[in-house]
């Protein structure tokens, strides 16, 4: 009897603890994807990686064979699940795409672990919805930009990636990033097997192009603007990139091609393009709620992109994106991800007309805005 | 009783975390900027400026405005002052790059889209220029580009002054091309500018690196023709009138 | 290998933790510290969160 006060406190506790697992691992389902005939294959990246198999963080690969001879391209999405219009849009490519010539593989959730959590004390929401034209509703993860610790735990006091990037101090966490850890290593951590995976993808199908789609705070000074990495061989690259810069701008979208830092060790357009034939590129787009000025997190904020904070710091000139005034909605980031992935994909097979990459579903980047995710988004059982 | 009261405020503070609103929803978004933005429609306004995204420019100062009469926009979106001899500039063509930054690329895409006889080499030596009659330079430095070309300033530099010595002698005609807007100004892009300025013959600017009046001021003086785009892409523009058929 | 050890290490502060709770068992507060302390480490043990 003298101990029933303990055993409530242990009781009231537990049921806390059920309610806060009940939350936590409602993250861990995946969101379905709608059925697209133009999908060959679904794979596993584990085939690529044993070593992925039977953990959280093997992945879904999507296949879009046109069975028409030509090249090859790789789509990330997800690398960073916070970063929401990229998984949106892969999705979206994934629900939508015919491959017309050439091969495409779409990968929504690099990171799927990452999709499974969120970031501690950031008051980060978990979840956002999208209703579709058809009344019904579908709901969203936004994620971690890290692997969940829970599958990849303790982070070590020291790593060197296989790119020779130290992770050390501040950097430890990274260790649970895949966007460090290029070109991977099927013998090292989780995280860094899946970036093996891709690396192994890459080379053994023959990958021409690849895109890895990211969004940043506003304060980063790369957004809407895509990285490539420049070869040994040639200026090519860039010369590619810049055509689908121009072909963008033309559309009126804001866009500009740079080079990959030579010392960005361990990311995907540094390591993968130094370390496979494939040309690599990584774009970013505006995403508010990411950046610490952001107020409390709601749908206004992931689906709308709206931030009057954000816009402020722009008017005083301590933003130098050009913010704008009633936000960037995420129909818009994912439109501008799926038109510089296409006018990409066009630039490059112009400059090698042998491995030709193209495909469609989508339309240009007018018609996805007027359609709205609501359209361009499936349903789904 | 302390304890109690303890625990009472801080389940306060929680639900007043909580129920933060977003931002400055609240207020009217005029409420004292640091710093105002005005437009005009059609007729040139004083602004503002502010960099454009792109490259850090250590020099820049948001507190600091400068008056500046933007002559080009979405309506009009190249002004020429002066008038081009499109006669000087024959093909074939050689683009290429001081300072390594992503604009000679832009060029490249350009000169392919016109269907140019060219050729384009962002870090072509002296003797690549010899037999050509007409030099575009993309001026621009980037500290990435330089990085990926695996090229030091003192190599640029060095590199940039041997072309303009071999131009000097084969008497080409130069187009200088200073397309990245504002975010390409600073001193090593302005020194190669100030470089190839001193032999060029045509000046094309994105009009938002004119900031402080650099180029059209020496236009002005020299008495060159110098054509002012409102954004990249409107160098197509500029470049299909020069050497379109 | 170093995630089970890390995980006894949780699995023997929980025990410590739920041991304390019973010796002290008239201090109402304490037992509130040691129960929320009690659900990370539950969380984390049975890899939730």
């Amino acid at each position: 009897m003298s101990y029933i006060k303990n055993i409530i406190v242990i009781a009231v506790a537990l049921l806390f603890a059920v309610f806060a697992s009940v939350d936590f691992l409602a993250m861990r389902k995946a969101e379905p994807i709608a059925d697209n005939p133009n999908v060959t294959e679904i794979r596993m990246l584990s085939e690529y990686c044993s070593g992925l198999k039977g953990t959280n963080l093997d992945t879904e690969v999507y296949v879009l064979d046109s069975g028409v001879p030509g090249g090859a391209m790789l789509i990330l999405g997800g690398t960073h699940p916070n970063e929401t219009a990229s998984p949106v849009a892969a999705i979206a490519m994934a629900e939508n795409f015919k491959c017309t010539k050439g091969r495409l593989f779409i990968i929504p959730w690099t990171n799927k672990s990452g999709f499974t959590h969120t970031s501690p004390l950031d008051g980060m929401q978990d979840f956002f919805d999208i209703t579709l034209d058809d009344g019904s509703v579908r709901t969203f993860r936004v994620g971690n930009r890290l692997t969940n610790p829970v599958d990849q735990w303790p982070d070590y006091t020291y790593y060197m990636g296989s790119s020779g990037r130290q992770l050390v101090g501040t950097e430890i966490a990274e260790i649970r990033n895949v966007d460090r850890l290029y070109y991977g290593n099927e013998n090292g951590v989780l995280t860094e097997m899946v970036c093996a995976g891709v690396f192994n993808l890459i080379n053994r199908e023959g990958i021409n192009l690849t895109m890895d789609m990211h969004e940043g705070s506003p304060e980063f000074l790369y957004l809407d603007c895509t990285m490539v990495n420049m070869k040994a061989d040639n200026q090519t690259a860039m010369s590619i990139a810049q055509s689908m810069a121009l072909d963008m701008q033309f559309d009126d979208l804001d866009m500009r091609a740079e080079y990959s830092g030579v010392k960005s060790y361990g990311l995907s357009h540094r390591s993968l393009g130094d370390n496979t034939a494939s040309m690599m590129t990584l774009m970013e787009t505006y995403n508010p709620s990411m950046g610490p000025l952001h107020g409390k997190m709601d749908d206004d904020l992931i689906v709308n992109g709206n931030e009057p904070n954000y816009y402020q710091a722009h008017l005083d000139g301590y933003i130098y994106f050009d913010v704008p005034e009633n936000g960037y909605p995420l129909v818009q980031r994912v439109a501008r991800h799926v038109v510089c992935v296409t006018y990409l994909a066009r630039a490059y097979s112009e400059t090698y007309p042998d491995k030709a990459i193209a495909f469609e579903g989508l339309g240009g980047y007018s018609d996805m805005i007027n359609a709205g995710l609501g359209k361009i988004l499936k349903p789904v059982e | 009783m302390k304890k109690a009261l303890i625990f009472v405020l801080a389940i306060a503070i929680v639900f007043i975390f909580a129920s933060c609103s977003k931002g400055s929803s609240s207020a009217p978004a005029a409420s004292a900027p640091a710093t105002t933005i005005s437009t005009a429609a059609a007729a040139p306004a004083a602004t503002t400026t502010t960099p454009s995204t792109g490259t850090v420019d250590t020099e820049y100062d948001p507190n600091k405005t400068v008056d500046f009469q933007q002559q080009t926009s979405e309506e009009v979106r190249v002004v020429t002052i002066g008038t081009v001899n499109k006669s000087l500039y024959s093909q074939p063509v050689f683009v290429t790059s001081f300072g390594q930054s992503t604009d000679a690329a832009m060029l490249d895409t350009v000169m392919k889209r016109i269907g140019v006889d060219y050729v384009y080499n962002a870090t072509a030596t002296a003797d690549a220029l010899k037999n050509y009659k007409t030099v575009v330079i993309a001026v621009g430095a980037s500290t990435k580009g330089l990085g990926a070309a695996g090229i030091s300033e003192a190599e640029e530099t060095a590199r940039a002054k041997a072309i303009m010595q071999a131009i000097n002698e084969s008497g080409a005609e130069v187009i200088c091309c200073h397309i990245g807007g504002s975010a390409r100004r600073g001193t090593l892009s302005d020194e190669y500018a100030d470089m190839v300025m001193a032999k060029a013959s045509y000046i094309v600017l994105k009009e938002d690196a004119n900031f402080d009046y650099k180029f059209t001021k020496y236009a002005e003086e020299h008495n060159l023709p110098i054509s002012l785009i409102y954004a990249t892409k409107d160098a197509l523009t500029v470049f299909t009138d020069v050497f379109g058929k | 290998m170093l995630k089970f050890v890390y995980l006894a290490i949780v699995a023997f502060v929980l025990v410590l933790i739920t041991v304390n709770m019973f010796r002290k068992k008239n201090n109402f507060f304490f037992q509130l510290d040691a129960a929320i302390v009690m659900v990370t480490l539950l969380l984390r043990l049975l890899l939730i969160k």
